[in-house]
């Protein structure tokens, strides 16, 4: 869907240095559709990446293809106001002398009674699960920062771009708020079938919400693929992160009322969960943190944990004078293991070698569950 | 009667003027206040100077140079002739060309300031939204910034009804054509009609203070409307936020 060459410079204007140019060289081939995170730590290019394909900023070389549809390219170049993109900004940027009602139809021609009923449709039921329609006839100043954010995503939803840009959105909403935002924009893009490329530095909200990733690191794409693969790759910084996760993708199997549990499998090996609202044979992703994850081995005997994996130790790699991080291979999939160097030799762990692990708590989705 | 048939052609033709400079004005000044309010150049610091001139030049320099410009036997006087076959100087699209380049600072500036107010990410939203530079400009533009399309429009008309020195220089003083009020109260003062000058003087600044209140009143009107708006649309709505 999505295809780009594109290599420039751009004085940094966050600098306090004039004379700081920003250099970028971006090389991207995108087919996902659904939600794409764009990931990296700030000041990496990541509204840069976001600005060159919406058309805001020019490049000054390269080609950028959506749909086999040219935007950009030596003779041509394809004006932001021409390309349907609906981008949600950092800062609300509302329009302050017009009504919240006419800041959000401004993209569909700014009048109501002008739209066809289908529109009118859609535009309700965005009003609705944004939860902006209270405040139609006030203007922007006099909403909260929260609520003005609200604002500005109901008025990129209601046009149905063709491509969703979002750069950091919502930053002024509570956590709750913000997850539950995310995750109307997660169902309205799949309903539309529109691709999203969600820009954050929270991998909290990129594992709950998107599947895809693309990682930026100083001007340039260093990586993409699955976000479960990206995750658990050593020579990747998401893997060295603090709060390093592996995510692995089980399928429901059946539930038990009577203790409240959810059983699910992982290949031919079986998690128990507290219970979760999902139908049989459906597919969820679990994420547990490299922290929590004991290795051990000998299989473990009788303890308040419920669940035990075997798998295999496919990479070690030391990254503290402390600290090792284990990468095991379960059925295909791979866990993260964040563990003391002084226990990586006192179990006398090697590569290929056959382990058990533990996890005292899984997540799922955006759902933390206790599994002790 | 209460003014003479004098009076009554020069204020006739006063308001005339003032009303046509300052349409003539509006049009030009907008996208020359739009340019200069996003043109990031050395070179806008002249452009600034030579529009604010006016404003500090005494206004028979001004007039003794447009005199020159203008006049049957300048480039612009001539080709003036042989396009329409009426003369520049002494004519009342003399006084209008004479008046605009009198009053443009008064127009040009409220409107930059006001411009330069406007956040260009606000204007990349719209665009982005599908906007094309027009309807960014009269749907986000103007709206906020119509108080200082009334102000400019207010300062314009107010500065070419008072404008004297200027009109003496290339006006010629001949009724109907280009004898503006300023010029019939200087005669009457010259000639020691007083009671003539204090009728036209006094109608004057009548009519000014009715004008000024009721644009301020329409402007006032607007602001008011728009926070009742508001604040009714508070009282109805509980917060949702979390």
């Amino acid at each position: 869907m999505l295809e780009l060459t594109l290599s420039g410079n751009l004085q940094n204007t966050r600098s306090a240095q004039a004379d700081h140019a920003f250099n970028y060289d971006f090389k991207l081939s995108l087919s996902h559709q659904g939600i794409t995170a764009i990931y990296g730590s700030s000041g990496e290019g990541k509204t840069t990446f976001l600005r060159l394909i919406s058309g805001l900023q020019k490049s000054h070389q390269g080609k950028l293809l959506f749909n086999g549809t040219v935007w950009q390219d030596d003779e041509t170049f394809l004006k932001a106001e021409k390309r349907n993109i609906g981008y949600v900004f950092q800062e609300s940027r509302l329009f302050n002398a017009l009504t919240v009602e006419a800041n959000i139809l401004y993209g569909l021609g700014g009048k109501w009674k002008n739209l066809r009923p289908e529109t009118q449709a859609l535009v309700t039921e965005v009003y609705e699960q944004v939860g902006v329609s209270e405040w139609l006839n006030r203007y922007p100043e006099q909403l909260s920062g929260g609520q003005q954010q609200r604002v500005a995503l109901a008025r990129a939803l209601v046009c149905r771009p063709q491509l969703l840009l979002l750069d950091e959105p919502f930053s002024s909403l509570g956590e709750q708020g913000k997850l539950s935002l995310l995750q109307y924009v997660a169902s309205f893009t799949r309903k539309h079938k529109i691709p999203c490329l969600f820009v954050s530095h929270s991998r909290f909200e990129i594992e709950a919400l998107a599947s895809y990733a693309v990682l930026l690191k100083k001007g340039t794409i260093i990586a993409q693929g699955e976000v479960a693969e990206l995750v658990t790759r050593l020579d990747l910084g998401l893997s060295h992160e603090e709060q390093s996760t592996s995510l692995l993708k089980a399928t429901v199997r059946s539930h038990d009322d009577k203790f409240s549990l959810t059983e699910l499998c992982l290949g031919d090996q079986i998690v128990w969960v507290q219970q979760i609202d999902a139908a049989i044979d459906q597919s969820v992703s679990l994420r547990i943190f490299s922290k929590d994850v004991i290795v051990s081995n000998l299989e473990p005997v009788e303890s308040s944990v419920l669940n035990h994996l075997t798998g295999k130790v496919s990479e070690v790699e030391l990254t503290q004078a402390s600290r090792v991080l284990l990468l095991i291979t379960i059925d295909g999939q791979k866990v993260l293991a964040r563990i003391t160097r002084k226990s990586l030799i006192n179990l006398g762990i090697k590569i290929d070698q056959k382990v058990y692990i533990q996890f005292k708590s899984v997540g799922l989705g955006a759902i933390s569950i206790s599994n002790t | 009667m209460f003014l003479s048939p004098t009076d009554i052609l020069a204020l006739t033709l006063t308001f005339k003027l003032a009303l046509v400079t300052t349409l003539l004005l509006l049009l030009i000044s907008t996208p020359l206040a739009w340019f200069l309010s996003r043109w990031n150049s050395p070179w806008r610091a002249l452009f600034e100077s030579v529009i604010a001139l006016p404003l500090i030049l005494p206004p028979t320099v001004l007039g003794f140079y447009l005199l020159i410009f203008l006049a049957p036997d300048s480039f612009l006087g001539t080709s003036w002739y042989n396009l329409t076959g009426h003369q520049l100087a002494f004519s009342f699209t003399g006084l209008v060309i004479a008046s605009m380049i009198y009053s443009l600072p008064f127009v040009v500036q409220p409107l930059q300031l006001a411009f330069e107010k406007i956040d260009s990410a606000t204007l990349e939203c719209a665009e982005v939204l599908g906007a094309s530079s027009w309807r960014r400009f009269t749907s986000i533009v103007i709206p906020s910034t119509r108080n200082s399309f009334l102000l400019a429009s207010v300062l314009g008309f107010a500065h070419t009804i008072g404008e004297f020195g200027v009109v003496l220089m290339i006006g010629g003083n001949i009724p109907g054509e280009t004898q503006v009020l300023s010029l019939v109260l200087y005669d009457y003062v010259e000639s020691l009609d007083y009671d003539a000058a204090h009728r036209l003087a006094a109608t004057l600044v009548c009519f000014s203070v009715v004008m000024l209140v009721i644009v301020y009143s329409l402007n006032r009107g607007t602001l008011l409307r728009r926070k009742v708006a508001g604040k009714s649309a508070h009282t109805t709505t509980s917060s949702r936020e979390v």
